[in-house]
């Protein structure tokens, strides 16, 4: 049974210039200790699947639709004091794309971690348990005295990394944790995920438009295209073989040294509120037929475990 | 270039800064009043200077002989006295020298006409004794305006989208249209005249209550319009700045990840936006603080609160310098004391400023 | 920041916006109104502080409306015309006689009564016989007669009629007070204020050099209710007044408020365009105007220079643009850090075409946002320089009716309608320029 399950998740924004579906109908497992990957352009909504996971979407977007089962139980139907208490960051924590920026600028890293420990009454030593975390991300112990500007843009991602595993939690979700940091500091920091993950148990939901970073850290893929869910399956799989138009266009895309250009996908993502009859993808389709500009595909299990979206199988 | 400054140079330069702006402030307002006051002054010596000599051609009509040359030498010798006291026989630029420096030692001399209630003509004194009571209405008005304006501000932050979202604009127009001292008019027509609530003016009964306590709650009586007007007048601009800061910061990404860490909504507003947004807050307090003493110039006037607005607009309709100059050097120096206490206060609330960030 | 720009833009998200659009439509009404003021008015604004002018007005009349609340107490003025009769002709003196019938059934006497009688050559002599429904009578004579008469002119004649019938001289001598004496019940209790109703006759005869010809005449019997707004102590209707000061009201706030957004974002724009040292330098200028105590500066200015209209918008600009100019450099210092600006940079493109091309398009709805919103704010100002006594001279403004009102302690009598209505203009004339400052505001900065 995985630990996590979202089935039919839609989330809305209503905008002034029609209803966007960021997220629509979108089913993903996970797994214990597994890692999954969300991977697809900027704008395709896997972002904000996961601030729906943890209920942190704003007006004007509204979570319309669908369930979100952590250990079989919906906790969308939770009233928010009790997702406060029982879920967030207790059970399901958070890494984000702005971590660096996550802190509150005015209260010392220290202040901030013990601060999620009082919240969610943490039972033991709060300064001993900041410390044990910080040594946990390889950070020094006196890191918690120290400001949010006082420290580099890794080094506060590892200490947010450490806020976020502060109360133990079962699943870490990371949103594009490494896409503003330098190269170097985002191989440290993905093999400090890989280890934490090894030593905790962790399971990890890991979103990215990245697919060679996805490659070398997750169990399984999702690729989303417009809010839905177009391929999924084992990640080795999906690499050597990728099924879906999109996934092969996306495939493609990723720089690779053996080649001297980079391909990119033609044409545009489509309008969030305007989306067209039919595949989501068929106006940007090389292999489009007549049935894609007229019916919805659904996502089909084909082989294994392996689910595409496309009229083509 | 902050940074390789450091956070203690960086304040000694603000005070450089401070000085020299005091300086072409006060330069300012005397270069573009003196030449015309000069004037004023130089026709009241000649009224002066005729009276006297009217006064000794009666006085020495009984006597006989009229010396007229010895009266001239006379009024000639009163008239100098007269021009050396306005400073009038000094040309300007040597005058104008002799002022900055007297302002700056906080020497503002005598005034021509106006005197204190201890009966001093000391410039100084008059404004030491009229200074405390705007201190009083407009510090205490400010206060209550910032308390309450927060408070609506951070409600309607919060309730974003809500009714309370609309009050606050709606309450900001009223600020941005609305002449407190017309208000101060309506309310003694309406509650002091009208059904006798209140006091029309002053600032205690005449004659005053004798004990202390007494006396306090008497001010405060006569306090209650004046501060009604301007809490009324400038609540809504406070709390509109409010809410556009509480807004503002509520964009930034930590206000996300506080969230996501299962930190109460009221926890995250209260503790960690509303200690971001503190700084440019104190910011806003300060100058409304400061701003209120030169602004309450009109509410005086009309609640009769014998402060230093009142006592400027006197100053002005008798053309005393000494005294019009040594207010507005107070008031400027009130002001940008304001906003040099404030750079230390936002060197406190926010870490980064500190560090030169 | 909005990607269109242009006039049709603003135009659009100010008609999109539905406080926008009724700030727009209650401009163009102010608008009408101050071009209705000029062409219709414009010439008795001069004799505005002339208080002969105001005579024949009621003074100190409530607003007309009022009367619909209490029609036996509260009233207009009523007039009454005759036609002449000649009753005495030679070369020497001609004798007219007009006679005057009227019904009264107030249960209040007017306020006043004037006589107003136009010949083509002075009146020499004149008398009044006032008859009472009851048949009782008084005669009013003056020494020196004019075309116009009120009831203070025959104080005397009054005077002694009161102390005949009450026994003793009154304490009060106002208007009032002899209007009572006209139609009070004769005897000890003429001032208790019971009036006699019903047809009052009143003859006036004159005594005129030959061949003098009788204009016209009239007989004011002053109400205590007057048009929409009421009358001040003069008889200057309030009405009237508040229509005289749209114009400089409209006038002064829209040159001073252009004026100083103009100053603000050239001088903010540059600075926070161009940095380094012009930066600490502009910065340093703007933070001298700001220091100074404006409102203080502003009275001491405008009673030692008693400026003129143009000259008072130009002062109270010169100590607004640093306003406008912080907030200006701080939007030309964010536009600077934009991509496309850097890349023209690179691109080596002078640094006066960026300002042009990439900073004037990007801060103008900035200065129509803040224009729209200075506006009220000068508007105040003026209305508090003019509530000061500090008034460009030959111009009627809300703040000098309100000055008036305070030092005729209009508060004490409750005359509250000289007091209301002045005011509620300035918040009137405001509030569409606020709302639509604050709409473009929205549009262009997303509600910040």
């Amino acid at each position: 049974m995985p630990i996590l399950s979202v089935k039919d998740f839609s989330i809305h924004f209503y905008t002034p210039k029609g209803v966007r579906k960021a997220v629509d109908k979108v089913n993903l497992d996970l797994n214990k200790k597994e890692v999954i990957g969300i991977a697809g352009e900027s704008g395709s909504g896997k972002s904000t699947l996961a601030m729906g996971i943890m209920r942190l979407i704003t007006p004007p977007g509204k979570i319309v639709g669908g369930k979100v089962l952590f250990n079989n139980e919906d906790i969308l139907s939770y009233d928010e004091d009790k997702f406060n208490k029982e879920i967030r960051w207790k059970k399901i924590s958070m890494i984000f794309q702005g971590s660096m920026n996550g802190f509150t600028p005015v209260f010392k890293i220290g202040q901030q971690i013990e601060e999620v420990l009082e919240v969610h009454e943490y039972k033991g030593n709060f300064k001993e348990r900041v410390n044990e975390l910080l040594k946990m991300v390889e950070l020094d112990p006196s890191v918690s005295d120290k400001y949010p500007h006082e420290l580099s843009g890794g080094m506060r991602q590892r200490a947010f990394i450490a806020m976020a595993l502060a109360l133990n939690p079962e699943i870490l979700i990371c949103d594009e944790p490494t896409t503003a940091l330098d190269v170097i500091t985002q191989a440290k920091i993905i093999n400090l995920l890989k280890t934490l993950k090894k030593e905790l148990g962790l399971s990890i939901i890991f979103i990215t438009h990245d697919l060679a970073l996805l490659s070398e850290i997750s169990d399984r893929l999702y690729i989303m295209y417009a809010g839905s869910i177009m391929e999924s399956g084992y990640s080795l799989d999906l690499y050597k073989n990728p099924k879906h138009p999109y996934t092969q266009l996306l495939m493609d895309s990723i720089a690779d040294i053996n080649k001297d250009y980079i391909k990119g996908i033609p044409g545009f993502m489509p309008d969030l509120a305007n989306l067209p009859k039919g595949c989501r993808f068929s106006d940007r389709c090389p292999y489009a037929m007549e049935i894609c500009k007229q019916k919805e595909p659904e996502l089909k299990r084909i082989e294994g475990d392996r689910y595409v979206s496309c009229w083509l199988y | 270039m902050l940074k390789v400054m450091g956070y203690k140079s960086y304040l000694a330069k603000e005070i450089i800064i401070y000085i020299t702006v005091l300086i072409a402030a006060m330069s300012l307002l005397y270069l573009l009043t003196y030449p015309v006051i000069q004037e004023v002054l130089k026709a009241t010596v000649q009224t002066e200077a005729e009276g006297f000599k009217q006064a000794i051609l009666k006085h020495s009509a009984g006597h006989g002989s009229i010396n007229l040359t010895n009266i001239n030498i006379l009024v000639n010798k009163y008239k100098d006295s007269l021009m050396t006291a306005y400073g009038l026989n000094q040309p300007l630029y040597l005058r104008y020298f002799i002022q900055m420096k007297n302002l700056l030692t906080f020497n503002f001399g005598n005034a021509y006409f106006l005197e204190a209630p201890n009966g001093s003509h000391k410039v100084y004194v008059i404004i030491a004794s009229y200074l405390p009571y705007t201190i009083i209405l407009f510090t205490t008005g400010t206060l209550i305006v910032i308390f309450a304006g927060t408070l609506i501000g951070l409600l309607s932050a919060r309730y974003a989208g809500t009714v309370w979202d609309k009050i606050v604009p709606t309450i900001a127009v009223i600020h941005s249209s609305l002449p407190t001292w017309w208000l101060g008019f309506l309310l003694i027509a309406a509650l002091a005249y009208g059904v006798k609530v209140f006091p029309p003016g002053g600032i205690t009964s005449i004659p005053p209550p004798k004990s202390p306590l007494m006396y306090s709650i008497n001010m405060l009586y006569h306090m209650a319009l004046p501060l009604l007007a301007f809490f009324i007048v400038n609540v809504g601009g406070f709390a509109y700045v409010v809410r556009s800061l509480v807004i503002s910061t509520t964009k930034e990404d930590f206000v996300m990840t506080a969230k996501a860490r299962g930190l109460s909504d009221s926890r995250i507003l209260y503790r960690h936006i509303l200690r971001t947004a503190s700084p440019s807050i104190s910011t806003q307090v300060a100058l409304a603080i400061a701003g209120s003493f030169a602004g309450g110039l009109t509410t005086e006037i009309v609640f009769n609160w014998h402060g230093v607005g009142w006592l400027t607009y006197v100053a002005i309709l008798l053309n005393d310098l000494p005294v019009i100059l040594g207010i507005n050097f107070v008031l400027t120096v009130i002001l940008l004391l304001a906003l040099f206490i404030n750079e230390l206060v936002k060197g406190y609330l926010d870490p980064r400023i500190k560090a030169g960030g | 920041m909005a990607t269109e720009t242009g006039i049709k833009l603003y135009v659009n998200t100010i008609i999109k916006n539905k406080s926008g659009l009724i700030g727009l439509i209650m401009i163009i009404f102010f608008v009408a109104l101050s071009i209705y003021a000029v062409t219709s008015f414009g010439k008795v604004s001069p004799q505005w502080e002339n208080s002969v002018y105001w005579e024949t007005y009621p003074k100190n009349a409530m607003p007309y409306w009022m009367s619909y609340f209490n029609p036996s107490k509260i009233f207009g003025t009523k007039t009454i015309s005759t036609s002449p009769l000649s009753i005495y002709s030679s070369s020497s003196y001609d004798i007219y006689q007009l006679n005057y019938n009227f019904t009264w059934t107030k249960d209040k006497p007017p306020t006043d009564v004037v006589f107003y009688i136009e010949t083509s050559s002075p009146i020499q002599a004149m008398q009044i016989l006032w008859i009472k429904p009851d048949g009782t009578n008084i005669t009013l004579s003056s020494n020196s007669p004019t075309s116009i008469t009120d009831l203070i002119s025959y104080s005397s004649s009054i005077g002694n009629y009161i102390s005949q019938q009450i026994g003793y001289v009154p304490s009060s001598s106002t208007s009032q007070t002899y209007s009572q004496a006209l139609f009070g019940y004769e005897g000890k209790n003429l001032l208790n204020g019971t009036v006699e109703k019903g047809l009052y006759k009143v003859s006036i005869t004159i005594v005129t050099s030959p061949n003098t010809k009788i204009l016209s005449n009239k007989i004011y019997l002053e109400g205590n209710a007057y048009g929409l707004f009421g009358t001040d102590i003069y008889g200057r209707p309030i009405d009237l007044g508040i229509l005289l000061g749209f114009p400089n009201a409209l006038e002064i706030g829209l040159l001073t408020s252009i004026i100083s957004v103009i100053g603000g974002v050239i001088v903010g724009g540059i600075s926070g365009f161009l940095g380094g040292k012009t930066d600490s330098a502009m910065n340093w200028i703007t933070l001298v105007i700001l220091v100074l105590p404006a409102l203080p500066f502003l009275v001491v200015l405008s009673y030692i220079m008693r400026p003129n209209l143009f000259l008072e918008a130009l002062l109270i600009a010169f100590l607004s643009w640093p306003f406008y100019a912080i907030i200006a450099r701080s939007s030309a210092q964010s536009i600077k850090n934009e991509t496309f600006v850097e890349a023209d940079k690179v691109l080596g493109i002078p640094s006066y075409r960026i300002f042009f091309t990439h900073f004037l398009p990007r801060l103008t709805p900035f200065a129509i946002a803040y224009t729209a919103l200075g506006v009220p704010a000068a508007i105040i100002l003026v209305e508090t320089l003019a509530f000061l006594g500090l008034t460009p001279t030959g111009l009627v403004t809300w703040g000098s009716i309100l000055n008036s009102a305070e030092s005729n302690l209009a508060a004490v009598n409750g005359w509250w309608w000289w007091i209301l209505f002045p005011g509620v203009m300035i918040i009137l004339v405001s509030i569409p320029f606020v709302m639509i400052g604050f709409s473009i505001e929205k549009a262009v900065f997303g509600g910040k």
